[in-house]
């Protein structure tokens, strides 16, 4: 969280020589982080980041006591003012009942104010609100503003005699209750969040947020009631975000700000409304404080703080730092071995909790950027979890070096995109939350994607894109969803083109693969246009021609040729090095035959029927196609000795009767 | 023939040979010749199937003639070729005219990012992991030492899955950070960790420095004796192997539920050098004041190793967290500042990768 803070207010409270960028730089080493000095109003303010553990230091005072403890390590003379607050002289009763719970509210002070006179702000005052970007109002709550930000404990301001009840009760809201907040704005409360009541069920505040406006003062007004209260943390921020009521109070008040500050606030209150209202104090400060915070005591072992740091911290330094800080700090020792037992200040009781809060103190404080920089020795741990990310790599290297581009795509998809992947758009896992709509479903198909991108980019003449990601499918309750990666390429080509990088792929894999033509349906490819590719007895990928239909619901133009690998089973297959084959010591006899195939034969049944006839056909290619004729070059070889022509005779006749056979394919030419 | 007339004809032969060799043209033309003349049924070997017919001094005369033949054409053939070749030395040839090549492919920036960033690590003994990206509440955010309703977590935008909570883990979220890897990591191993866990992260937020999905790189380290020292080194060793030697990295206080202490990572301004300021004397645009902040870390807090099963007395360690697009966006020279861009899919941008 940000928060501006005036270089001349701050100087009110820290009594130092250093310049506005001086504190910039060494608060931002070792403590909140200055980012930027704004000159406003011809003044310099800090733009502070205060992290949401340090709501000590959200306001001028806090980051005063921040810059006291900082600045001298760097050799910057700094100490923290004394504040000045006058003592309350009048013995007069509060006459106002209060009926404090204190499960739900830790201390109140109250005190009555009479006769102020209603006006705006002094000019110094507007000032400095503006440059904390506050909006001036008028004197009475102009001052709730200034105190909150200088001291850092918001306060509240009620219209004494609007109170007709002359009672204020702390109670849970009930469910379906009302409030009008000052600013004309109704909430229907969800029960649970701290009101007050006037003792007849009436609202009059909603304490620690933000005021109601039945209570708060008007431009008549004559009498105030100041009023600080502690609501337990949880609370507050229940109910302020609950009723999305994010005012500058509710931040501050949810993050455990310090009761023992409240005393402080009041009596600075009070000095100002006598000075800039003139106000009568009109009561003693009443102050209910059922549980005030126990100074819990931490022991920090030496030893302990050395090893953080990586060297040996001197005891002197461990309790000026602390000390700086407003902890208390004994030095003693416990079996040889040194311990500090840390108090820490009230303001700090709840981010200081455990050695390593006091740690991260000392280690700020002397300087990350004074400790020296080194690499680890000892074992190094070699187990993993067996994921191939090299093999991954090499593959998208191999598809972008054969002109390939690799695309990432969002794994979260609108409805359109679920739909098209033909799983039902209810068998999805939907987010409760969506930023967008486009945004609000976990894919379980990648190949929707890819379309809409060569929808996205349909200038350009031909796309070939690829991408390794999860899909998602949904688990049974308990277990989480199964995430499966897939590699899936996506090309604006038909299905014979697109199967030569596929080819290449699985070569350079080494996996040895069958495209088959059986199993070949697939989701969103074409029925009769579709492989399966298999290696092994296990099916590792689809590749086919994407729907006419679904292509023409996207207005996309055919082909496109989508292949979807489980890229675990295809990385499973993959070989990292070929097994050598001994260089073969005899020629081989190679030559062309001619087949007249009928319609619709598959090719490489024919290839296989072939290889399959004898050990001595070595390989099989298609040389060449002319309709229905379909040549085939086959090499011939034995292992042990050169072939003749005598050899390879019946292996020929063999092959031609079994195409016959099988195929009903007849040999162009004579035996 | 007798001998004479064989002699004879073998003169002429060479001379008609060299003289129509140093006529030639081009060099298909002299291989043609070379064939002609010296191949194995030229016209060089059809006289000398004459040597039979001869006695047997005329046959050793004859093939000293054959010889000097053979090597007078051979000289020859091999003085024009050597001139043809120079000739074609003058040949032109247009160097510019645009060549036709294969595709270009292309890796994708976050591939490439993500390549770097575990050879920078896996080089100092880091072992690459990746963890479930729809996660438990309990890994992303109970175990980190953030239970529900803690402010904490407000500053992850979270999205939420529609499906029933787990008994003991709770609700399903798709993970905001890679820290939701720390106690699953702890969970596989007993120290020594050296973790780096790269993956897809989601958070529900866009604007120019987000997109709702996103990548980071989680580095985990526990042992004996851990210390600040070892997190400083670790990082500075990323910096400069990353961004150049010149970087330097420094640490702020900062606070995570999940380390204490808690550091914010700034790493110096490449454009101009970590002096917030321009050659020109000008503020440099890029960065706050010499720096850019770059990652969360800090030393993992006792509780969230508690929560992996290992005993903070024995062991301490560190962590850090850092956006894989925010790392790569800031390469010196790369200028792309709308990390968007890197998702939308337009060709035409990644193709220049």
């Amino acid at each position: 969280m940000n928060i501006l803070i005036p270089y001349i207010w701050l100087l009110e409270h820290l009594k130092t020589p250093a310049t506005p960028e001086k504190i910039q730089e060494c608060l931002s080493l070792c403590g909140p982080s200055v980012e930027r000095i704004e000159q406003t109003e011809g003044e310099p303010v800090f733009d502070i980041e205060v992290t949401t553990n340090r709501v000590d230091s959200m306001s001028v005072r806090g980051i005063a006591r921040e810059a006291a403890a900082i600045l001298p390590e760097f050799g910057i003379k700094a100490h923290l003012t004394k504040l000045q607050l006058n003592k309350v002289n009048t013995r007069a009763p509060l006459d106002m009942k209060i009926k404090n719970d204190p499960n739900l509210c830790h201390r109140i002070l109250a005190v009555k104010l009479e006769d102020v006179k209603i006006s705006p702000s002094p000019a110094w005052l507007q000032k400095r609100l503006r440059q904390v970007g506050q909006r001036p109002l008028n004197n009475i709550i102009d001052i709730t503003n200034y105190v909150m930000w200088e001291i850092g404990h918001p306060m509240h301001v009620f219209d004494y005699d609007r109170i007709t009840s002359k009672e204020i009760r702390v109670r849970e809201a009930k469910k379906g209750e009302t409030l009008i907040t000052f600013d004309d704005k109704k909430y229907t409360l969800h029960g649970g969040e701290v009101i007050f009541d006037d003792g007849t069920g009436k609202i009059i505040d909603l304490p620690g947020i933000m005021g109601t406006k039945n209570t708060v003062v008007k431009e008549r007004t004559k009498n105030v009631l100041l009023w600080i209260e502690s609501i337990d943390a949880r609370r507050i921020r229940d109910a302020s975000m609950g009723l999305a009521i994010r005012s500058q109070a509710a931040i501050l008040n949810e993050k455990y700000v310090d009761p023992e500050l409240g005393m402080d606030a009041i009596l600075r209150g009070m000095k100002l409304y006598e000075k800039l209202a003139q106000a009568k104090i009109a009561s003693k400060i009443v102050d209910i404080y059922p549980s005030q915070p126990k100074a819990r005591h931490i022991s920090l072992s030496q030893k302990l703080l050395d090893t953080y740091m990586g060297l040996t911290v001197k005891p002197e330094k461990v309790k000026r730092i602390l000390t700086s800080l407003g902890c208390k700090v004994d030095r003693t020792s416990r079996k040889d071995e040194t311990v500090y037992e840390v108090t820490p200040p009230s303001w700090r009781s709840h981010d200081l909790k455990i050695p390593e809060d006091l740690i991260e103190e000392i280690a700020r404080i002397w300087g990350y950027h004074n400790l020296p920089s080194i690499l680890m020795d000892g074992e190094i741990p070699t187990k993993t979890q067996g994921i191939p990310f090299d093999l991954e790599h090499r593959l998208k290297e191999s598809l972008s070096a054969w002109g390939l581009t690799e695309v990432y795509t969002y794994s979260l998809v609108s409805q359109e995109l679920a739909s098209a992947s033909e799983y039902e758009k209810g068998s999805h896992l939907k987010l409760t939350n969506p930023l967008t709509e486009d945004h609000a479903f976990l894919r379980r198909s990648i190949i929707p994607s890819h379309l809409d991108i060569i929808r996205k980019n349909s200038r350009q003449p031909s796309i070939k894109i690829f991408e390794l990601a999860n899909v998602y499918h949904p688990a049974k309750a308990g277990d989480l969803p199964q995430e499966k990666p897939q590699l899936v390429i996506t090309t604006t080509e038909n299905f014979a083109a697109a199967k030569g990088l596929l080819e290449m792929l699985l070569q350079r894999l080494r996996i040895e693969h069958q495209f088959l033509a059986k199993n070949g349906i697939a989701k969103m490819l074409h029925p009769h246009r579709t492989a399966t590719v298999v290696a092994g007895n296990e099916i590792i990928g689809k590749a086919g021609e994407i729907k006419p239909s679904i292509l023409q619901d996207l207005g996309l133009k055919e082909p496109i040729t989508a292949a979807v690998f489980d890229a675990e089973k295809l990385l499973a297959a993959a070989r990292a090095h070929p097994t050598y084959q001994p260089l073969p010591k005899h020629p081989p006899i190679v030559e062309d035959l001619t087949f007249v195939l009928t319609g619709k034969t598959y090719i490489g049944e024919v290839i296989e029927e072939i290889t399959n006839t004898s050990l001595l056909v070595e390989s099989v290619g298609l040389k060449e196609r002319y309709q229905q004729n379909f040549s085939f070059t086959i090499t011939y070889r034995h292992p042990k000795r050169s072939l003749k022509d005598e050899d390879i005779a019946p292996v020929r006749k063999k092959i031609t009767k079994h195409l016959k056979k099988h195929f009903n394919a007849r040999l162009v030419g004579k035996l | 023939m007798n001998y004479s007339q064989m002699r004879e004809s073998l003169l002429n032969l060479k001379n008609e040979a060299i003289a129509l060799i140093s006529d030639t043209k081009g060099q298909k033309e002299l291989e043609r010749l070379r064939v002609v003349y010296l191949g194995r049924k030229g016209k060089v070997n059809k006289l000398a199937s004459g040597i039979k017919t001869l006695i047997d001094s005329q046959k050793k005369e004859f093939g000293l003639l054959l010889n000097d033949t053979k090597s007078a054409i051979q000289q020859s053939l091999k003085v024009e070729a050597k001139r043809i070749s120079e000739q074609r030395e003058g040949d032109w040839l247009d160097v510019t005219l645009p060549s036709k090549h294969l595709p270009l492919g292309h890796l994708h920036p976050v591939t490439l990012a993500i390549k770097e960033v575990a050879r920078i690590f896996e080089r100092i003994g880091f072992t690459r992991v990746r963890y479930p990206e729809v996660e438990w509440d309990w890994f992303a955010f109970e175990s980190l030492n953030m239970p529900q309703g803690h402010p904490a977590r407000d500053e992850w935008e979270t999205f939420f899955i529609d499906a029933p909570s787990h008994s003991k883990y709770g609700a399903l979220v798709l993970t905001p950070h890679t820290s939701s890897g720390q106690v699953r990591e702890m969970h596989r191993l007993k120290p020594p960790i050296r973790m780096i866990n790269i993956a897809k992260c989601y958070r529900r937020q866009q604007d120019v420095t987000h997109t709702i999905m996103f990548h980071q790189f989680e580095g985990l380290v526990i042992d004996v004796g851990i210390s600040i020292q070892h997190l400083k080194g670790t990082i500075d060793h990323f910096a400069k192997e990353f961004y150049g030697k010149g970087v330097t990295s420094r640490l702020r206080p900062s606070h995570f539920q999940f380390t204490e202490p808690s550091f914010e990572v700034d790493f110096s301004c490449t454009i101009c050098e970590g002096t917030g300021k321009r050659k020109t004397g000008k503020r440099c645009r890029y960065c706050k004041s010499g720096w850019h902040e770059v990652a969360g870390a800090g030393m993992v807090h006792p509780q969230v190793l508690k929560a992996g099963g290992i005993d903070p007395e024995e062991y301490t360690g560190f962590a850090f967290g850092m956006g894989v697009e925010r790392a790569y966006t800031l390469k010196p020279g790369l200028k792309l500042d709308d990390i968007r861009l890197i998702y939308q899919n337009d060709l035409r941008l990644l193709e220049q990768f």
